[in-house]
């Protein structure tokens, strides 16, 4: 600190929210007295979704506490060192927040002794990776990397999450110790090779292995205590965690050997090549860590008994000699404002504190003597040299370990030691926070180097975990081959150091294809997505209303015919020829529909298609009234009067207006079209058949009319249906009936008023009539009432007589379409009770509300009450019925009436004063 | 105990007749309207609360027993669908309160509005089909009343493409009824059930097959969901959260009533099939909403996507697999409501729905980042929310059942979720907004809208870290489901 700076401002204090540290400090002292104490392992088991079969279940023994240390231990430093190197930077206070919830999820996933509490916290430490590898989120190339990481991690954890489903699905629990301890009765479990490639994926991903290597440099985007802590010592150890965790299993097993050897041997030696293409110190880092997870992954493949430990002795020197390293880089980048190797030079002098913690570290990287670093990767090589059946593995070994020997060297070395001219001229040490994290996590390397002792007993458990057994002294004694093998790592270390340089510049001439390269793939998965995704979707969705119909319908039939298919044989019932009158009616009826329906097809003019398909709908009332069910029959014919009334005054409007414009249609599309409809036809008449043919339950209907008079006190059973047996289907209705009214006031607006153009003929209104309208107009003052009257006599005959509220609410629609037509829509409507809207609203709530008094008698709701009610000189029959069927009256009166009158007003003139337009009683603002 | 099993639709029936008689008075109609949906609410919760301690509640209505009158029957999951629909309704209303993309007044917006919601009530709680068919037609005049109330074009063209498709399925259930009842002479779902233990079962599957595809139509499913695309995203806020939330549900229930209760005899080739049309589903969707910039679009398509999973679970023709769909279903309503008025609310904030055209929400407004991401990761299937126990309960049953193409195709679907859910996280949070001078809308009233979204946020976390009542409340369901509510 006393260094002279050549900038006058003092390095920024450190943020305040370093304070934090003290949470982990304080569960990294928890989590050591527990191990000092022989509490290990500690077991917590609260039900959690039992249903799932999902327990909180965490377990801490020595291989989880290992990590669990090194997440608080670090953690600490991380956050001590994020307060120096987030100084004043915006939304710092994101970023440590971001980084306890990392932490907890991290503690969470390698405590978690249930496979799918582990899963959750594995998908949590993705999600705050990707926010965090975010953090500079105003780049485009940060939300790159954070996508990248996201996309692989994330895709990844699918993965995983089929192969831990399968894992317990074959183990029949969730539990990982009980799913261990059973392991030989599952193992040989069909599917569990499959579960092993699923959680080989998702391991691979977490772990930046090959071929999903390539997002760990890319994450280097995240401010550096991001990267030190979560991509090189905390959760890019999760994959391998998982792996170690899962070996006692599976150690023995052929397949999990050769997978973890030969992809994590591929992965330490391709990252170690990769580094020399870098001139980035933070990617070079990043490579370098690659080839450690690679060499971790690798270990827990190994057979034989060494391997294990030195798997865990390795894990804890990584993470103590690379995190000091990417905060060193950091420093430098803080200092500088680069990070390229080529710019940096001489830095020690100015920056003494970091580069002694930057030497150390390096060391610990190289492999040098009294180091951990040296420890473990004797360790390695010993347990390497343990087993016969690998020997490649062994000169992969060397070679990665003399490519750490130069990276540590071009991480240190080159850039606070090369005496060539200082370059950058400002730079100067910062704040205390930020350069003794790396000191002292550096030192504690070289102290574990001279007494590793200290830690023997804490990796010889966490090996056993593992389910190998070999301690930690009796890998170490075993040197015969080791101080030879190390200089000659050593010398090819050096010769790689100094001819690192040379190196980049050939590396250059070798590129490899794209076809080779993983980030390509994934490049052309990034493109390809929205690419494909553009075109089906504009092909599926093309916006044409004619062609989604043919999709529908097309699928259905094929559905159908799917069905039929492989259904037994269709049975058409017999047919039996008999000529009666009724007969002849039914086949008349019948040939009428048939020849109007084709018309309807066949005619271009739309007015003339609208009457020809009203033909349809009269004729089948008629073959409704051959067959015997007149109420139907009157519906029928009064719903399809109103309906060609409101269409006809729609399509009056919209010609007059000149909005059709009729499209010319290839030929090949009316055809398909034709062929689809008669398609649709067929099968619609060929199930018809089927469903005909079965012996249907006749229960229902012969129950419906033997109760309808004693119990209903009806004899029209039709009426006695609607109003009773299934009088809420028809409350229903009449909401529907209501609610179409209010739902087209809207719309039949819009076309009166919208295009009301300057020089939209005006048809004739109700003055200035001609001398036949005249005559109309007279006939029609007379049959309003008549109508009105008679519908009345059918409502109230109904329940006895054909009729009843919804035949007689058409009748009285009718009348009061007649009357629009003649005397124009308002003239109708002021003559409706209420208003069309309020009568339709209050009408219906009057249907509604004659079910409820039953409720009071705690009978079910419609269920009718009937009484009479003297008057002295007779006896008026009154129920709950008649109140039911007078409300559908009215709501049908109201709402098709005011929708009728509505429509055919769409076509009259305007008057010029804006409030006669819409009446108080109107559904308008 | 009557009157409770009804309150779900009589309630709204009254609300929506009442209220638009007074469609002269704006204020004292949605006063009115918030009154009558917390009167649902509270009869909803307390008719969840009956059935979930005194069992399944049922009623024949008009007084005549069982196969003859229309029952209604209020068991687990028609009561669980009730609560969820009466809470979408409440969420929507409170956020029509707000100023971010709310309905523009009109007289017909509330009755229109509680008329949906009443017969989204009446489809969950009715025992017999063609009453079901009632409401599904109450359903569809006020889904088109809503989806036209504003009369522009684009509305109107998004009206009609709606209105016809939907009415081919509606067409469809109609003769499926029909013929279903020539063939066994009943409509009501317990003697529906039992007539289809007497009839050959691949006799019987064309008309069932007829029903389920008007189901399918309505729920969204490949390759008949054309009409959501084209008319969601034209729709305000609220109500595009009621549709997206409650109607394709409708028709996945109605489809799991049918296929995984009533026609639970139906031929495993049609569940075979059906497996397969849940795969397309979820993969076309997605693909859709990898495809758009539109966060309502791209909503819209992950609405599809999602209704593959719910479709899968039924397709499994398991317990299991209706447990998983009860759940996912639950979840999703929740999660998806929310996540559209959340998209009002940024783009009341950006300006914009385009992605394209907004940004800079991370930086200014973290809280609503926060609270995008709640309802976002969950649909993604982000453990712990309840998104990733929907998918954990269907994914498990597929591989259990060693249906590997499909479990493939499900847990890819999640990677392309995920890739279309981080468009908008970068596109309306992360990146920068293209206007240089652009600042989030002060003055803004958006109190109700962060009531409303916080309130479901909180909602699927409490789902997510405590799942255990939703999967014993859908194991429950599904165990009422199999040999029909009856």
């Amino acid at each position: 600190m006393s260094e002279p700076t050549t900038t006058p401002t003092p390095p920024p204090p450190p943020s305040r929210l370093g304070w934090l540290a003290l949470l982990p400090l304080a569960l990294f002292a928890l989590a050591l007295r527990a191990f000092l104490r022989g509490d290990v392992p500690l077991e917590v088991r609260h039900a959690w979704i039992p249903s799932v079969g999902v327990e909180a279940a965490f377990r801490l023994d020595a291989l989880a506490l290992v990590l669990v240390l090194l997440i608080t231990g670090i953690g600490t430093l991380v956050f001590v060192y994020a307060a120096g190197y987030m100084a004043g930077v915006k939304h710092r206070g994101r970023l440590f927040a971001l980084l306890v919830a990392f932490m907890v999820a991290m503690l969470g996933c390698v405590t978690a002794d249930d496979v799918i509490l582990l899963f959750v916290f594995w998908e949590l430490t993705s999600v705050t990776s990707f926010l965090l590898v975010g953090f500079k989120h105003e780049y485009e190339t940060s939300r790159k990397s954070a996508q990248q990481a996201l996309m692989i991690t994330g895709g990844g954890g699918l993965v995983l999450l089929a192969g831990v489903l399968l894992l317990a699905h074959a183990a029949g629990t969730t539990s990982l110790q009980a799913m261990l301890a059973s392991a030989p009765a599952w193992a040989e479990h069909p599917v569990v090779r499959g579960a092993l490639t699923c959680v080989f994926i998702g391991a691979f991903t977490k772990s930046a292995q090959f071929p999903f290597h390539f997002w760990l440099p890319g994450a280097m985007a995240a401010p550096t205590p991001v990267s030190a802590y979560l991509h090189s010592a905390t959760m890019v150890k999760l994959g391998v965690y998982l792996l170690a965790r899962l070996h006692p299993a599976f150690g023995d097993d052929r397949f999990w050997q050769l997978t973890l050897v030969s992809v994590g041997g591929f992965t330490s030696v391709w990252g170690m090549l990769l580094t020399i293409r870098e001139r980035d110190l933070k990617r070079i880092l990043a490579w370098s860590t690659v080839s450690a997870l690679g060499t971790l992954v690798m270990l827990i493949g190994l057979p034989g008994e060494g391997a294990a430990t030195a798997a865990a002795a390795f894990l804890l020197a990584h993470a103590l000699y690379k995190a000091p390293l990417f905060f060193v880089a950091g420093n430098v980048d803080l200092a500088t404002g680069t990070r390229l190797i080529d710019e940096l030079s001489g830095l020690g002098r100015k920056m003494p504190f970091t580069s002694a913690a930057g030497w150390i570290a390096g060391l610990s990287m190289a492999g040098i003597p009294l180091s951990f670093g040296y420890v473990a990767k004797d360790v390695i090589k010993a347990a390497k040299a343990d087993t016969d059946l690998f020997q490649w593995v062994a000169y992969a070994g060397a070679f990665v370990s003399a490519a750490s020997f130069a990276a540590a060297g071009i991480a240190t070395a080159r850039i606070f030691w090369r005496k060539r001219p200082l370059r950058p001229e400002h730079a100067r040490e910062g704040s205390i926070a930020t350069w003794l994290p790396p000191l002292l996590v550096a030192s504690l390397g070289i102290v574990f180097g001279l007494f590793p002792e200290r830690v023997e007993s804490l990796l010889t458990e966490a090996a056993q975990a593992m389910g190998s057994a070999a301690s930690m002294e009796e890998l170490l004694t075993d040197d015969s081959a080791s101080l030879s093998a190390l200089a000659m790592i050593i010398a090819l270390g050096v010769a790689l150091f100094l001819g690192w340089d040379r190196l980049h510049r050939v590396q250059r001439h070798f590129r490899l294809p794209r076809v080779y390269q993983a980030a390509a793939w994934y490049e052309a998965m990034m493109v390809g997505i929205p690419a494909v995704a553009s075109r089906v979707t504009r092909r599926l969705q093309m916006g044409h209303l004619s062609t989604y119909t043919a999709f529908v319908l097309v699928f259905a039939l094929a559905a159908l015919g799917y069905v039929v298919a492989h259904g037994p044989a269709l049975r058409v019932p017999p047919f039996e020829l008999a000529l009666g009158p009724t007969e002849l009616a039914v086949a008349g009826a019948t040939l009428a529909i048939l020849c109007a329906s084709v018309a309807v097809c066949v005619v271009r003019d739309s007015f003339v298609m609208l009457l020809v398909s009203g033909l349809v709908g009269l004729a089948c009332a008629l073959l409704f009234l051959f067959l015997g069910a007149p109420d139907v029959a009157f519906t029928q014919f009064t719903v399809e009067v109103a309906f060609v009334v409101v269409l006809a005054s729609i399509l009056l409007r919209v010609r007059r207006l000149d909005l059709v414009v009729a499209p010319k249609l290839p030929r090949w599309h009316t055809l398909s079209r034709a062929l689809l409809s008669l398609g649709v036809g067929a099968a619609v008449a060929a199930l018809m058949l089927v469903g005909a043919s079965f012996e249907q339950d006749p229960s229902l209907t012969e129950y419906f009319s033997s109760r309808s008079v004693p119990d209903a006190h009806g004899r029209n059973v039709v009426n006695v249906v609607l109003v009773d047996f299934r009088a809420v289907d028809t409350l229903g209705e009449i909401i529907v009936v209501t609610l179409t009214f209010i739902a087209a006031v809207p719309l039949l607006r819009l076309l009166r008023e919208r295009w009301r153009g300057p020089d939209a003929p005006l048809r004739r209104g109700a003055r200035g009539m001609s001398p036949k309208a005249h005559i109309f107009d007279v006939a029609v003052r007379g049959l309003y009432p008549i109508l009105l009257a008679s519908s009345v006599v059918i409502l109230l005959r109904g329940h006895n007589e054909p009729g009843g509220g919804f035949i007689a609410g058409m009748v009285a629609v009718a009348a009061t379409s007649m009357l629009s037509v003649a005397r124009g829509a308002r003239a109708a409507l002021a003559k409706m009770p209420l208003g069309p809207h309020r009568l339709a609203a209050t009408s219906a709530l009057l249907s509604l509300a004659s079910g409820l008094p039953a409720l009071f008698l705690g009978e079910p709701f419609m269920t009718h009450l009937w009484g009479t009610l003297p008057l002295g000189f007779t006896e008026l029959d009154v129920s709950t019925v008649l109140v039911f069927d007078v409300g559908v009256y009215g709501a049908v009166w109201g709402a098709l009436g005011g929708l009728c009158a509505r429509a055919i007003e769409v076509d009259e003139p305007h008057r010029d004063d804006p409030s006669t337009v819409t009446g108080a009683e109107e559904v308008t603002p | 105990m009557i009157a409770l099993l009804l309150s779900p639709i009589l309630v709204p029936l009254v609300t929506a007749l009442s209220t638009s008689l007074l469609a002269a008075r704006p204020v004292a109609q949605r006063r009115l309207g918030l009154v009558g949906i917390t009167a649902f609410f509270a009869c909803a919760a307390a008719l969840l609360a009956h059935v979930a301690t005194e069992g399944t509640l049922r009623a024949s209505m008009g007084g005549w027993p069982a196969p003859f009158g229309i029952e209604l029957v209020a068991d687990p999951l028609g009561a669980a669908m009730v609560l969820i629909t009466a809470l979408m309704g409440a969420s929507a209303l409170v956020f029509q309160l707000s100023d971010a993309d709310a309905a523009p007044s009109a007289p017909s917006l509330e009755p229109l509005v509680h008329a949906m919601l009443a017969a989204v009530s009446g489809a969950f709680l009715t025992g017999d089909i063609f009453n079901l068919y009632v409401w599904f037609e109450l359903m569809l005049v006020s889904s088109l009343g809503l989806l036209a109330y504003r009369t522009a074009t684009r509305q109107l063209d998004a009206t009609l493409k709606y209105f016809v498709l939907n009415t081919v399925g509606t067409l469809l259930l109609l003769v499926g009824i029909a013929y279903l009842h020539a063939a066994t002479g009943h409509l009501g779902f317990g003697a529906l059930s039992e007539a289809a233990r007497d009839h050959d079962a691949l006799r019987l599957a064309p008309f069932v097959v007829m029903v389920a595809l008007a189901f399918l139509v309505k729920a969204g499913a490949f390759p008949l969901y054309a009409w959501l695309p084209a008319s969601y995203h034209t729709l305000p806020a609220p109500l595009l959260a009621l549709f997206a939330g409650l109607l394709t549900k409708v028709g996945v229930y109605a489809l799991l009533r049918v296929l995984g209760g009533v026609f639970v005899l139906t031929p495993s080739l049609v569940f075979e099939a059906l497996g397969w049309v849940a795969a397309a589903t979820m993969l076309f969707g997605v693909l859709g909403a990898a495809y758009h910039w539109d966060v309502r679009r791209i909503l819209a398509f992950h609405i599809i996507s999602q209704i593959g999973y719910m479709l899968l679970g039924i397709a499994l023709a398991s317990r299991e697999g209706h447990v998983g769909t009860v759940f996912y279903v639950i979840h999703h309503i929740v999660v998806k409501a929310n996540l559209f008025l959340i998209a009002a609310i940024i783009f009341r904030h950006t300006g914009s729905y385009d992605l394209r055209r907004s940004g800079g929400l991370y930086a200014v407004r973290p809280g609503l980042a926060a609270l995008f991401a709640i309802p976002a990761l969950s649909l993604v299937g982000i453990p712990p929310l309840s998104g990733f126990w929907a998918k954990l309960l269907v994914v498990r049953e597929t591989l259990a059942q060693g249906r590997w193409g499909l479990a493939a195709i499900a847990l890819f679907v999640g990677l392309l979720t995920l890739y279309s859910m981080a468009k908008i996280w970068f596109g309306a949070f992360w990146k920068k907004h293209p206007d240089e001078g652009w600042r989030p809308a002060e003055g803004a009233h958006l109190g109700p809208a962060y009531l409303a979204t916080g309130a479901l946020a909180l909602v699927t976390l409490y789902l997510g870290l405590a799942p255990e009542g939703l999967v014993r409340l859908a194991e429950l369901a599904s165990a009422e489901l199999v040999g029909g509510p009856r």
